[in-house]
């Protein structure tokens, strides 16, 4: 049973008024437990409008949502929902406002009514989680974090609620490359060992086509593909969708192939590319 | 302290963290950034490149060492216009600078404390609509527009001050592949078409490929600089934790595999010439 099934999804900003935007337009899509799934789009083309419907902040205007058999739309489970899916917003690290990390991480925790020994566990168990050591940093203000630091504290704040889902808006915008790193590891690992169904919006189509199981792929409101890296990136137009540029080793295998030379454009890792030219280059200087 | 450049001369800035506690930011710097270069600054999250940006248009001031701006010290409060007239500065979120509710009210906003006539403001704004290719929505409001329409706009607004330096503060981290590859594109051709002197920080190194030189700051200090090709190939670039552009890790790859390619390639385009020339 898919964790997360949206069909035909429906939503207009500003209904009635002269900047009244159709946000979303009939998008249908499932996400099964344990799925990684990637949304890449343009700016402006639907994706965070899409995530904020998984918990319920929005409500469908045309259509369905239906979170782990629950239907969205009903108010008094809106609770439930909270704590099955766990949002993590862009620059969630703005979102810190406790004095120390540990109060910030057992926010969630403590407004679950928790008694103060569970708190604790969730929280230490949170910050581990992302690679934090509670004993080092549960004392500290956020403030005198790195960037990377305060987003991993965000992240871990989001995880001590304990989400079957979690869902992520561009998780590594902004960040120097340890710190995406780090964050890309740490997703990827909650997905292999934790079994946490992962959904992650991102503008890096390279990030997605290394960790991501199925892609979805929004313009203007619309779902125009799904499907594996591969399959994503052989729909025919899909590289020609405003917003999306391949990652630069395959804009060089397309480049080689217009150019009339023999290679493989079905591929989408970069270790792929490489055999590619690799083989390529033995070809021409075997001749 | 040759007129047409930015100066720094060892200079140090320290930020207090606490009441007995200082960080250092930026620590005895010095460096010569010339009129028509267009310079890529890349480092860590920390590594104080926001601070070296604030620096040269006198938002802060060093704490040691002098800073010149076209032979003019920011520690002279009372240049401190002129200098920003020279330094136009565009920041990561365009959101936090933009102050009018129509595109062209925004870009006319600083010409018109300048105390230029309208005739002038009008011209002005032409211009640097034109320049960035926002001229069809003149008329709109910022806020409807996109992420990179918006930085955009923002950069016209820079540019209506007739600036001779731009410095970008990670101007591209909240854009899609394609609004980032225009707005690299742009600002390519107001360097090369206007003379205007870019800064480019940024956490990409696919956005500062083109650039003429590009510094490497780490922990204050400048850690490498040198022209992008220099700077990849360079052992410690990699061993501080920086990942070059996907292209010149193929070249490193395919060389290690035993092909001779040429390590000057550090773009698509070169790549595919090279490879169609062979």
């Amino acid at each position: 049973m898919p964790v997360i099934e949206v069909k035909d999804l429906s939503y207009t900003y500003c209904p009635g008024a002269p900047y009244e935007k159709k946000a979303l337009d009939g998008v249908t899509l499932s996400v099964k437990r344990g799925e990684f799934m990637g949304i890449v789009g343009a700016n402006g083309s639907g994706k965070s409008t899409l995530i904020q419907h998984f918990n319920g902040l929005l409500c469908p205007d045309g259509g369905k949502v239906i979170i782990c058999g629950q239907d969205t739309s009903v108010k008094q489970r809106r609770d439930e929902l909270w704590k099955k899916v766990g949002l993590v917003f862009q620059y969630p690290e703005q979102q810190l406002f406790e004095a120390t990390v540990f109060e910030d991480v057992s926010y969630g925790p403590r407004n679950l009514g928790l008694g103060p020994r569970e708190i604790r566990i969730r929280t230490e168990d949170a910050l581990k989680k992302v690679g934090l050591e509670p004993e080092s940093i549960a004392d500290l203000p956020p403030i005198c974090l790195s960037g990377g630091l305060r987003r991993r504290v965000a992240i871990a704040g989001v995880l001590a609620m304990q989400p079957e889902v979690l869902v992520l808006d561009e998780p590594t915008a902004g960040l120097d490359p340890l710190g995406r790193d780090m964050i890309l590891n740490l997703i990827k690992k909650l997905q292999q060992e934790d079994r946490t169904t992962i959904v992650m919006v991102s503008h890096s189509l390279r990030e997605l086509l290394t960790l991501a199981d199925r892609i979805a792929v929004l313009e203007n409101g619309k779902l125009v593909a799904t499907g594996s890296p591969k399959e994503v990136l052989h729909q025919k137009d899909f590289l020609a969708l405003p917003g999306i540029i391949m990652p630069d080793y395959l804009q060089l295998i397309h480049a080689l192939a217009g150019r009339g030379k023999k290679v493989n454009t079905g591929i989408s890792a970069m270790a792929e590319a490489e055999l590619e030219i690799d083989r390529l280059l033995k070809e021409i200087c075997g001749k | 302290m040759a007129a047409g450049s930015i100066e720094l001369i060892n200079v140090t800035k320290e930020y207090a963290t606490g009441r007995s506690h200082k960080k250092c930011a930026l620590d005895n710097i010095t460096l010569t950034i010339n009129q028509g270069e267009f310079v890529g600054l890349v480092g860590m999250n920390g590594s104080g490149k926001s601070t070296l940006a604030r620096l040269i248009n006198g938002l802060i001031l060093p704490t040691a060492g002098k800073v010149f701006v076209n032979g003019i010290d920011t520690a002279d409060r009372k240049s401190i216009i002129e200098i920003r007239r020279h330094v136009g500065m565009v920041f990561q979120n365009p959101d936090n600078q933009i102050v009018s509710p129509i595109v062209e009210e925004d870009v006319a906003f600083g010409p018109e404390n300048l105390g230029c006539y309208a005739d002038e403001v009008k011209e002005r704004i032409d211009w640097a609509l034109q320049a960035t290719g926002m001229d069809e929505l003149r008329h709109h409001a910022p806020y409807l527009l996109s992420g990179g329409q918006k930085q955009k706009v923002a950069i016209a607004a820079a540019l209506s001050m007739r600036p001779d330096y731009l410095i970008l503060d990670e101007p591209t981290s909240m854009l899609d592949p394609g609004g980032k590859y225009d707005l690299i594109e742009n600002l390519k051709m107001l360097n090369e078409k206007y003379g205007i002197t870019v800064m480019l920080i940024s956490h990409h190194m696919e956005d500062v490929v083109h650039a003429d030189r590009l510094i490497v700051l780490d922990q204050g200090q400048i850690y490498l600089e040198g022209t992008p090709r220099e700077v990849f190939s360079s052992e410690n670039f990699f061993s501080a934790g920086f990942k070059p552009p996907g292209i010149v890790q193929l070249v490193s790859n395919l060389r290690k595999r035993g092909h001779m390619i040429d390590e000057n390639i550090i773009t698509v385009q070169q790549m595919v010439e090279y490879i169609c020339r062979l």
